[in-house]
């Protein structure tokens, strides 16, 4: 197991309690003017004495973070050390580029992203997304080509890159806040986006239209990154917090490995068991030896092992179109009967619109569990027209298993594999 | 996590493998070789067969199960 270090937080500027709710606030960015306690929702000012209320955000439990990620925590990128100073919950309402099957067309959508603000000990930032398919680490960028998208489907901002089809545009609304700013956020804040994506990189253009003129008053240039969870989860790992998540998913991770071990396990059962039966009794009856008014003694039958055993009526009538009935009695050493097996046995046949058909029941079989080892015997009695000709045959397997406790078995630690898997998932 | 819990849960899986191999080797759910259920279908038919092993009545018994089983009367007419 990694050994943990556990670093120290960075060096807040400030300290304070909340004046809502009492919780103790830290500042860390010195240019921040305002800070939202992620406790209470409540909106302070960070620059006066009194640090004045000044409006209160969405309670926190309406916006709960997406993951373990929280204000507070130490995260290692680049080589340096980043906290988390805030979290913006944003929701989009834009227009998705798809092609499918030669047609091409931009379908509308809802979507809800965290902006995590992320802070080093030399005060530079970067910002961390996080929505349901994932991580994206996001920078803001000098454009080479500063510029938005017009009527054209295809647009870039930076220099050696051809223009390339805008993949979402629309706008997006904040609905949540908490932590430090520099500007006052607030809730409804919108701003208007698009977006192109270059080899693996998101290039967005977010811009600010003026109310009253509907004048553009701000553009910013972003790229983003794709980053996996595992690598999210690594830089994170220093926190104490994440003991019990980490605790939580090696958890998982055993009950995974173990449901989808047993699956293998019973796979691998179900097909082992079919070699280990053995035939101890065989014996074959001429329909004509037997009849329906007096019982034909089969030969002694000696089971000499407790355990399943497989009885077997195998039929073999040779007229077609006719069909007879044979039923065993098995009788103990005091030639008492405890069993029976009876076999309904027929061949059929003829001419239809596909041709010709035939159907034939030749086999009746059934399980016993044999508990005391012994000498036994069968009798048989047989019904059938006079015309009927054929035999039947006794056969008695030992060496039994039911593989229908192995299927079943597998069947359910395989569902249960992947639904143990896709709760690991959430913390691997 | 602690080796307790580690310990716990394999356990647990070992103890449902070898649940599931006992039932299919010993045949959980299979009825036994000595039948109560054809013993009392003897009993109805031929209610003295255990004293008197009276194999004629085994006939009896055997016309009442085919006639159940194919719902046809005996080619022989008995």
């Amino acid at each position: 197991m990694a050994t943990i270090i556990k670093e120290e937080k960075l060096s807040s500027i400030e300290q304070f309690n909340c004046n809502s709710c009492g919780n103790g606030l830290e500042v860390f960015n010195p240019r921040a003017k305002y800070i939202s306690c992620q406790y209470c929702g409540s909106v302070l000012d960070t620059k006066s004495e009194q640090h004045e209320i000044l409006m209160s955000m969405s309670p926190p439990t309406e916006h709960q973070p997406m993951s373990f990620i929280k204000v507070g925590l130490l995260a290692n990128f680049f080589d340096k050390k980043y906290q988390v100073i805030a979290r913006t919950r944003w929701q989009q309402d834009y227009y998705e580029y798809w092609s499918e099957e030669g047609e091409t067309g931009y379908s509308r959508e809802l979507w809800i992203y965290d902006e995590w603000l992320m802070i080093s000990e030399q005060r530079t930032y970067f910002y961390l997304v996080e929505d349901k398919d994932g991580y994206y680490i996001s920078e803001e960028i000098v454009p080479d080509n500063p510029s938005l998208p017009n009527e054209s489907s295809h647009w870039s901002f930076m220099k050696n890159q051809r223009p390339q089809i805008i993949n979402e545009y629309g706008s997006a609304s904040v609905i949540y806040f908490e932590g430090e700013s520099n500007y006052q956020i607030k809730l409804n804040d919108l701003i208007q986006f698009a977006s192109y994506k270059h080899k693996n990189t998101i290039y967005t253009a977010e811009w600010r239209i003026n109310e009253l003129n509907n004048q553009i008053k701000e553009i910013e240039f972003f790229k983003e990154d794709k980053i996996s969870k595992k690598e999210i989860i690594q830089a994170f790992e220093n926190n104490e917090e994440l003991d019990g998540l980490r605790r939580k998913g090696e958890i998982w991770q055993w009950l995974t490995y173990g449901a989808f071990a047993s699956a293998i396990l019973f796979f691998v059962l179900m097909f082992t068991s079919f070699g280990g039966t053995k035939q101890v009794f065989t014996q074959t009856f001429n329909f004509a030896e037997l009849n329906d008014s007096a019982l034909f003694k089969s030969k002694p039958i000696q089971l000499d092992e407790t355990g399943l055993y497989c009885i077997e009526l195998r039929g073999g009538i040779e007229v077609t179109n006719s069909e007879a009935f044979v039923l065993a009695y098995f009788l103990n050493n005091e030639d008492e009967v405890i069993n029976h097996l009876d076999g309904d046995f027929s061949v059929y046949s003829g001419f239809d619109s596909d041709g010709y058909w035939t159907e034939s029941t030749e086999e009746a079989d059934k399980l016993v569990k044999v508990k005391e080892t012994g000498t036994y015997h069968a009798k048989l009695m047989l019904d059938r027209e006079d015309a009927v000709t054929g035999s039947v045959t006794l056969n008695i397997f030992s060496g039994v298993v039911l593989t229908r406790y192995y299927v079943i078995g597998w069947l359910i630690f395989l569902l249960l594999g992947f639904i143990f898997r896709s709760s690991m998932k959430k913390y691997f | 996590m602690k080796n307790f819990t580690k310990a716990l849960i394999v356990g647990c899986f070992v103890a449902i493998a070898g649940l599931t191999y006992a039932s299919s080797v010993r045949g959980l759910g299979i009825s036994a070789f000595k039948s109560h259920k054809t013993m009392d279908q003897i009993k109805k038919d031929c209610p003295n067969y255990y004293t008197n092993k009276d194999g004629q009545c085994l006939r009896t018994s055997f016309r009442s199960i085919y006639f159940l089983r194919t719902g046809y009367t005996s080619s022989t007419g008995k």
